[in-house]
């Protein structure tokens, strides 16, 4: 699909239609990728979502490097579109805990593994938002590093600050968010 | 807000640092000056980070991160680790301990899953030997290798272990300051030392030991790039007695000398170094380079991280790591695939690749690569910055930033600066009168230094970095000593030799002599030695000139030595390589296999590819081939995923419908692209065939219905109403109508020659598949609600009955009712409705009723819930017979409708199947997916193997005529047929009677066929006819085997009664007899006519042999099988010699085409080869798990084929190495064609043929990829270009 590296050329240009289309591309290739991984695996071996990011990333982008500016929305959609992927699987999780109506369980299908429990994932979840509102750099390094999987570097270089810079902010995302989920799970689930 | 956080973060940060406690609150209250909220907030962050440990730091994105990896405290051979220090691009460095035979302290870098660990370890050996030999003490050692199996490791010891770092010791004190930042490599999400891994759960280190530092993982290019559809095999489950798949988890490690030190420009930048002192730093580095070029290593990696500095005493000492790891790890061939890994584009880091490196064109790197990258690290030690910037070479993409490389020449040293002091706005000409603001901001440190920088640096450094590494100084002496001429004032090389440059060196060295005092007289003196210097020019030039020969000749010397060590070295490592080469493919082959199971076509095409110039590859490699390349014709040229396929009414035409915008219409039978109507702003999602065949129709996602001349491509009318996306259309059987189906939940019914609207049908939820009945009469709706409603083509009335799928009852899951798509389909009969459902069901139903009837069940996908634009794809043949479904595991199934019976499975696509088609004549079958192609199949039969149908029992007994034309099978239903192999027809039946038959053989012309079966007695017939020509009498025990002599005129049959007979195949008269000691189970005659082999078994009890288990009746049997097998020479039939080694009896016997081996199998589960002339045995082959019934040779010599009767299974093996290459279960191959192309299988019936492609068809298959790549990519190119001059057109003047 080298059209994608044209969708992110387009993004860069500013055409918003094409970030608009970038997402359902990126959620639609993670999911796919998911069910072929997980179809083929043996059950019970673990799935990262990070390395389904970077799986749809050689498939979706591969060789046709869209350069610096096209990394980055790639980025954002694949994290955006990871985040929901992984609360959409907590969320079923939480309904079929508390009783959700009898669905017909098929054999094959296998929830993506959590890297977290679930409702901390929720919790996590909401919790971005909110940090977002708090440092914006802050919810991104989170973004970068915990759903598309980038090293520190990599995240500096995307944030476009230092090392050293990304090194504190993340230790501070991490603080911060471990803090208000704490919060959350002595309170119990929501 | 922001100013908040930022301030926040800052705090908190700065308190964390502190030491808890006294010193800590009294920061805390100081810096906040009061604001309490703010200081709360810092506290609880600080509370919290007590415990947050490693919350939400996730592992290193590990492709392959299912299997077990090492972790502090696990033994590697003799090494303990004890924690992480770093991580790099292509794997993971531990601080280790190693216990024996030494006890000390080493790095210990695990390479990371992916990599190819044999060639890994065999390239490392191949310059162990060299690199032990490196004794250096500015070169850290690389002390062992080994990989990560268990309780392997131990077999390596490091050589000459002599000298070890003085900077090591217990828990290690480093004198120097050690640096904060990590090194070039990647970080663990674990970040930086601050959190550094340690056993402390607060991730603080104990108190006074000082972080070890990074070694400066290099990030060196790992193995081949995993594929866009799969990963590095990890463990498939594999029975243990599977061949030796080298499984990933063994993974090769290095043991490195421990350096502690820091980056050589941080350790420069840090402590403050003049450029001199720099400078002499930097020659000692030089030196260690020169020391392993001399070795014949070259670093390939030199760059800040590879190069620590350590203090000895106050004393700066350079250690360079990482030596002969780069090349181990790192492909001969640096192909785009090798440097490319997720997201991390470029590896090494592309500031430091030298121009042939970012070539990646396979030219040989040799040592001047090194002395670029020397020129590199001289260059930023000097200015600060690399000379080409790295970040800008990161942010443009691949080809961009090898052609800056390649081609951008980078500005002197001195130049840079200057650019840097222009940039500041102090004006452009340092030398100027001074600025004043310059001197406040240190401008007078940078004028110093570009002055200092101006002349000898400047080309010293330049011609390091010359493009042509021709220019480029040979060797890193020369480099180091250049620079020491400059440090001492001497003229240095790099320059070209003029008068005035002589001239000042001389000023230099001579200043005292050259006072201001002495002006005039200096003045004077400056004439007099300008003068004097250009007088002695001449005699001063030919000294340096002979001085700059006899460096030239002592520099090739020099090279010679190298390049004969290298040579040494290559030879040696050729053998290992050839070796580990072999395995490589072999197991390569066996991933194919995996993939091919998983329909995982996209990586075992990959592994073709990468496995299309290896030399070891062969029959199983045109086998893979072949069934990589079932379809007939793919067709390709769509630039995204074909969703929609339609083939015309004379089956000679197909159009396919792509996300690309454009429908396409193809030549059925060449595959070739016709036409592409274009006009669509959107995806086109529905494509159809007017009756006529004259005219397309198309429904695309920009919600229009358009009508296309079939012939000439032109655009018809448009029809527009529709308000949503338009998803299936079809054509009424008469032409004259055209039904149009839309999210918008309704189906619309049009003229088809005007374009005229006529009725909306209003299915309420989201129609998704829309046909017409077979007399035209009815129109078939199907929704989203998974419902399926018939409708009055006249009244647009809907009729009843409405038809609900089950799966409509449950409730959905998550996103709103009506999103799931549904199909519906008529069978012509219109009898029936079939429909395909999310749960990947196929349901028959009966029209009038709405009864379900049955439901073929299909595999339910995980994805099919949530997948929203592709419903499955159903087609019904013209005749009501067969249907096909195209599914989302990339498979589409073959049914037969009347006994709900899966025909077989088509099995090809890369990726999703979206839609699926027949031809109206039933024999040819049209999928389209989400892999970009469409594919056109037959319709009437799999082509995995060809069936031969016409027996009723087990055909034991296949053979090829000698010219491969003709293929006969003996079966025990008492019939031989003779078979036409190229296209499975059946030529003759010839009835040898009612016993069972165990032989066939073909006379030399292919004219006559011996027979033979339990009644003993042979039959020869001239099978065209029919007629038997000859009858072999004299024998009553049970024929098992029978073959002609190569010149036709003897006939050898073996039997039962431990006698093998030779006929004369004219008069059928009985010449000669061999005796045997047991019941000859197989005979066979050398190509060359000179020998026979027998080979004979039986179950005797006592004695030697193979004794085998298995359940009787009443309990277990112990069967003792001995065997024996003898060469006789075949002109008198004397015994000539045995064959020793195969003990348990053997069942099969063959020659090779040379005449020199002979192969043969049996009980034994092996299978034995044997020099033809002496009886010795060269080798055995083991695998099979029960008797080898079928061996033979392929026709190159270089793979030995077995059937093995009781697994029902066919392996192929290499002849030489005895590794199994290709295993088939469930076929058991009983004859191999003569050009080897062909393997017959038999056992149960029916018989099959499996043929393996030929290099033509290899070839013309990637012709046609080729082509249709270039053709995709122009395609390509034009839309940019397209693109491109709209948006200039947009924006302007």
């Amino acid at each position: 699909m080298g059209d994608v590296t044209q969708m992110l050329a387009a993004i860069e240009r500013g055409e918003r239609k094409a970030a608009a289309d970038l997402l359902p591309l990126v959620y639609d290739e993670l999911r796919r990728l998911a069910a072929h991984r997980l179809a083929s695996e043996r059950p019970g071996q673990t799935l990262q979502a990070t390395a389904l990011v970077h799986e749809a990333w050689l498939r979706l982008v591969g060789r046709e490097d869209p350069g610096w500016g096209g990394r980055t929305h790639f980025f954002a959609a694949a994290a955006e579109a990871m985040r929901r992927i992984l609360v959409e699987s907590a969320r079923r999780k939480q309904r079929l805990k508390h009783g959700g109506h009898l669905e017909r369980v098929d054999v094959e299908e296998v929830d993506l593994p959590l890297p977290l429990p679930d409702d901390e994932l929720l919790a996590l979840d909401e919790a971005l938002d909110r940090l977002e509102a708090l440092d914006v750099r802050a919810a991104q390094m989170v973004k970068l590093c915990f759903f598309v999987g980038l090293t520190q570097e990599q995240a500096a270089e995307e944030l476009g600050v230092s090392l050293a810079t990304a090194e504190r902010i993340w230790s501070f995302a991490r603080t911060w968010l471990f803090r208000e989920i704490r919060g959350v799970r002595k309170e119990g689930p929501a | 807000m922001a100013a908040n956080a930022e301030r926040l973060i800052e705090l908190f940060h700065a308190a964390k640092t502190r030491p808890a406690g006294v010193e800590r609150d009294a920061f805390l209250r100081d810096a906040c000056e009061g604001d309490a909220g703010m200081e709360a907030q810092i506290r609880s962050l600080l509370a919290a980070h007590e415990e947050v440990g490693d919350f939400l730091q996730a592992r290193p994105p590990d492709l392959a991160a299912s299997l077990p990896t090492e972790k502090p405290g696990d033994r590697i051979g003799r090494y303990q680790l004890l924690e992480p220090i770093g991580e790099g691009g292509c794997g993971v460095v531990y601080l280790a301990e190693q216990t024996e035979p030494v006890r000390r302290r080493v790095a210990l870098k695990v390479i990371k899953l992916g990599m190819d660990t044999k060639a890994v370890v065999a390239r490392f050996e191949a310059e162990r030997q060299a690199l032990a030999l490196m004794d250096h003490p500015n070169i850290a050692r690389v002390l062992d290798a080994g990989t990560t199996d268990e309780g392997k490791g131990e077999g390596r010891r490091a050589k000459s272990e002599g000298r070890v770092s003085k900077s090591e010791g217990e828990g290690g004190k480093s004198e120097g300051r050690v640096s904060k930042s990590e090194g070039e490599g990647r970080n663990e999400g674990r970040s930086s030392k601050f959190e550094a891994p340690s056993p402390r759960s607060d991730g603080r280190r104990p108190v006074g030991e000082p972080p070890p530092s990074d070694l400066g993982l290099g990030t060196l290019a790992p193995g081949p790039r995993t594929s866009p559809f799969g990963l590095r095999p990890s463990n498939f489950g594999l029975p243990p007695s599977s061949f030796p798949l080298p499984l990933a988890s063994a993974r090769p490690y290095f043991v490195m000398e421990l350096v502690r030190g820091i980056r050589i420009t941080e350790y420069c930048d840090q402590n403050g170094l003049s450029t001199r002192e720099r400078l002499e730093l930097f020659i000692q580095v030089c030196q260690a380079v020169q020391h392993a070029h001399q070795k014949g290593i070259i670093h390939r990696d030199l760059k800040p991280s590879n190069i620590l500095v350590t203090s000895h005493d106050g004393v700066p000492v350079p250690k360079v790591i990482d030596f002969g790891i780069a090349k181990a790890v790192t492909n001969q061939r640096l192909t785009d695939q090798t440097v490319f890994t997720a997201f991390e584009q470029f590896l090494g880091t592309p500031a430091y690749m030298s121009p042939e490196q970012a070539e990646m064109s396979g030219l040989d790197v040799d040592t001047r690569s090194d002395i670029y990258s020397l020129g590199v690290l001289l260059y930023e030690l000097l200015t600060g910055v690399t000379p080409l910037d790295a970040r800008e070479l990161k942010r443009v993409g691949l080809d961009e930033m090898r052609r800056l490389i390649r081609e951008k020449d980078p500005v002197p040293p001195s130049t840079r600066l200057t650019q840097e002091w222009a940039r500041r706005g102090w004006g452009s000409a340092p030398a100027a009168a001074a600025v004043p603001d310059a001197e406040a901001q240190g401008g007078s440190r940078l004028r110093e230094q570009i002055k200092l920088l101006r002349g000898d640096l400047d080309w010293i450094v330049m011609k390091c970095l010359e493009k042509d590494r021709t220019r480029r100084y040979e060797a890193a002496n020369g480099l180091a000593a250049d620079l020491q001429r400059h440090l001492n004032d001497e003229p240095v090389v790099a320059r070209p030799p003029s008068a005035a440059y002589r001239f000042q060196k001389a000023w230099r060295r001579h200043k005292v002599a050259f006072t201001a005092a002495g002006a005039v007289a200096g003045s004077l003196l400056l004439g007099m030695a300008v003068s004097l210097w250009l007088a002695v020019r001449a005699s001063r030039a030919q000294r340096e000139a002979l001085v700059a020969g006899t460096k030239a000749v002592a520099a090739e010397a020099s090279e010679r030595t190298q390049r004969y060590t290298a040579e040494q070295e290559k030879i040696k490592a050729q053998s290992a390589q050839a070796t580990a080469e072999r395995q490589l493919y072999a197991a390569n082959m066996h991933v194919a296999r995996l993939a091919f199971e998983k329909n995982d076509f996209a990586r075992l095409r990959q592994i073709l590819k990468e496995t299309a110039d290896d030399p070891n590859r062969g029959f199983e490699w045109y086998y893979w081939q072949r069934q990589a390349h079932l379809e007939l014709k793919t067709l390709r040229g769509h630039l995204a995923p074909v969703v929609a396929v339609a083939i015309s009414p004379d089956g000679q035409r197909v159009v396919t419908g792509s996300y690309d915008h454009t429908a396409r219409v193809w030549d059925a039978e060449q595959g070739a692209e016709l036409i592409a109507l274009r006009g669509h702003d959107r995806e086109v999602k529905a494509v159809a065939f007017s009756p006529d065949g004259r005219r397309i129709v198309t429904g695309s996602a920009d919600q229009t219905v358009r009508l296309w001349d079939a012939v000439t491509g032109q655009g018809g009318p448009t029809l527009e109403g529709h308000e949503h996306w338009v998803t299936s259309v079809a054509c009424s059987p008469d032409g004259r109508r055209i039904v149009s189906g839309s999210l918008d939940g309704t189906a619309r019914l049009w003229e088809a020659d005007s374009g005229r609207w006529l009725h909306t049908l209003p299915h309420g939820e989201r129609v998704w598949s829309v046909a017409f009945s077979g007399d035209g009469q009815w129109v078939l709706t199907g929704g989203g609600d998974e419902t399926a409603r018939v409708w009055n083509v006249n009244t647009g009335e809907a009729m009843s009955p409405r038809i609900e799928a089950p799966t409509a009852r449950m409730e959905s899951r998550g996103d709103g009712r009506g999103f799931t798509p549904f199909t519906a389909v008529f069978p012509p009969d219109s009898r029936l409705i079939i429909t395909g459902s999310r749960d990947q069901a196929v349901g028959v139903w009966e029209r009038v009723s709405g009864r379900e009837l049955f439901r073929l069940e299909g595999k339910p996908h995980w994805l099919s819930p949530l997948h929203t634009d592709v419903p499955l794809a159903v087609a019904v043949s013209r005749d009501g017979e067969r249907l096909v479904t195209g599914r989302l595991d990339r498979t589409a199934d073959v049914w037969a409708l009347a006994g709900r019976t899966n025909l077989f499975t088509l099995r090809g696509h890369e990726a999703e199947i979206a839609a699926v088609a027949i031809s109206p004549d039933g024999r040819r079958i049209v999928t389209g997916s989400f892999d970009h192609t469409a594919k056109i199949w037959d319709a009437t039969r799999s082509r995995e193997a060809l069936l031969l149908p016409g027996h009723t029992k087990v055909v034991p007994a296949m053979a090829y005529s000698p010219d491969g034309q003709f293929l006969a099978t003996g079966s025990w239903d008492g019939t031989a047929r003779v078979w036409q192999p190229a296209t499975g027809r059946l030529l003759r039946l010839l009835p040898h009677g009612t016993n069972r038959l165990w032989a066939v053989g073909f006379s030399p012309d292919g004219r006559r066929l011996v027979t033979g079966g339990d009644d003993g007695e042979p039959v020869v017939w001239a099978w065209a006819t029919g007629a038997q020509v000859l009858a072999l009498r004299g024998a009553t025990a049970s024929v098992t085997s029978a073959a002609f002599f190569p010149d036709g005129r003897r006939i050898l049959t073996g039997h039962d009664d431990r006698i093998a007979r030779i006929w004369d195949a004219l008069t059928g008269r009985a010449l000669f007899a061999l005796h045997e000691t047991e019941a000859v189970v197989h005979a066979a005659v050398s190509p060359d006519g000179e020998r026979i082999v027998t080979v004979s078994e039986s179950t005797f009890v006592g004695g030697d042999g193979v004794r085998r288990l298995h359940p009787g009746v009443d309990g277990i049997i112990s069967t003792l099988f001995r065997g024996a097998a003898q060469v006789w020479d075949a002109a008198g039939g004397r015994r000539l010699f045995p064959l020793a080694g195969q003990l348990g009896g053997i069942s099969t016997v063959a020659f090779s085409p040379d005449s020199r081996r002979i192969v043969a199998g049996g009980m034994g589960r092996t299978v034995s080869v044997w020099d033809a002339a002496t009886g010795r045995e060269e080798l055995r082959l083991e695998g099979h798990s029960d008797r080898v019934i079928f061996t033979t040779f392929v026709p190159d010599g270089t793979r030995i084929v077995t059937g093995g009767f009781d697994d029902a299974t066919t392996r192929v093996w290499d002849a030489t190495s005895k590794q199994e290459l290709l295993t088939l279960t469930g076929r058991l191959a009983l004859a191999l064609s003569p050009d080897g192309r062909q393997l017959a299988t038999g056992g149960d019936p029916p018989a099959g043929l499996i043929e393996i492609a030929t290099a033509e068809q290899v070839a013309a298959w990637n012709h046609e990829e080729q082509a249709a790549r270039e053709r995709i990519e122009a395609e390509r190119q034009h839309r940019r270009e397209a693109a491109q001059r709209l948006r200039d057109a947009v924006a302007g003047p």
